[in-house]
């Protein structure tokens, strides 16, 4: 059963505190999390999260494309480390982002298999 | 042409299923160029199940190739027969790095970035990067920091000197863990 609507979306309390404070300064720092089933809000977009997998924090970028999905969807908890040996894929990422964090555009995951 | 050393193969793709009888087999590309690479005429290297290169180097010949299904269908002319086909399901197909088409501007190899040396904008030396991970929101580089590794997305690198083997990084504060 869906999460009813009256609630609205579960953000963990801290996260939402941590998030508001940064915006009120116009700050843009790291936010550590654990709460990996919070809701990423408009409010987060532009904002670095560091969201635990378990193992280890792994750093999410929060675009406009991300809002709606759960943190923990953006921080997998195995990292899959190539093919055997150092035989690695031949793939193509852009020489740099010129301006920064926010000129990369982001997806959404990807259903299983998507590449 | 000498052979190639394990270290200059990259993989390309892997063979995933064979299809009809006469050898052609089901292709999972693994390249940003899969028009260039899977092209008539072309020759990929024979790879094992694992990843690795058959020894001694055994050249596969594209006699066809045309999109099926999210990969390619492709006749080698060195596989015949369905039964021969359905031997090389799940082996990889590589190619030396030489040989794969060159980058545009402004786009590097990912297989390029591990080794390279991470920089912060104000010079400060972070480590090398050990290993790279396709996300689904973003590409990450593993760079060892105090004891264990740290992930950098992609996305903060401002630079990307291939030649130099140098990626410059603009990183939030505390994404190093040690703010």
């Amino acid at each position: 059963m869906s999460r009813s609507v009256k609630k609205g979306p579960f953000v963990h309390e801290s996260l939402l505190h941590k998030v508001a404070g940064l915006n009120s300064r116009n700050e843009k720092r790291v936010i550590k999390t654990w709460s990996r089933a919070s809701t990423v809000l408009p409010d987060f977009v532009g904002h670095t999260f560091a969201v635990h997998n378990g193992n280890k924090f792994i750093p999410v970028y929060v675009t406009e494309n991300m809002v709606g999905h759960r943190l923990g969807e953006f921080s997998p908890t195995r990292l899959f480390r190539g093919h055997s040996g150092n035989r690695t894929t031949d793939k193509k990422a852009p020489g740099g982002a010129p301006s920064g964090a926010s000129s990369a555009p982001a997806a959404a995951p990807a259903g299983k298999g998507g590449k | 042409m000498p052979d190639p050393t394990s270290d200059d193969l990259v993989v390309v793709g892997r063979i995933r299923r064979s299809h009809g009888l006469h050898g052609i087999v089901v292709v999972e590309p693994m390249t940003s160029s899969p028009g260039e690479v899977y092209s008539v005429g072309r020759s990929l290297l024979a790879g094992s199940v694992k990843g690795d290169a058959v020894v001694p180097h055994r050249r596969l010949r594209i006699e066809l190739a045309e999109p099926f299904q999210g990969g390619f269908r492709v006749q080698f002319s060195e596989i015949v027969g369905r039964d021969e086909a359905d031997r090389w399901r799940d082996r990889y197909l590589l190619l030396p790095r030489e040989e794969l088409p060159e980058p545009e501007a402004g786009e590097v190899y990912l297989h390029d970035l591990v080794g390279m040396q991470v920089e912060l904008e104000g010079g400060e030396v972070l480590g090398t990067v050990q290993a790279y991970y396709e996300l689904p929101h973003d590409i990450m580089i593993e760079v060892p920091r105090g004891g264990g590794t740290v992930l950098i997305p992609y996305r903060f690198a401002t630079e990307v000197d291939v030649p130099t083997r140098r990626i410059v990084v603009d990183l939030p504060d505390g994404l190093l863990g040690d703010a």
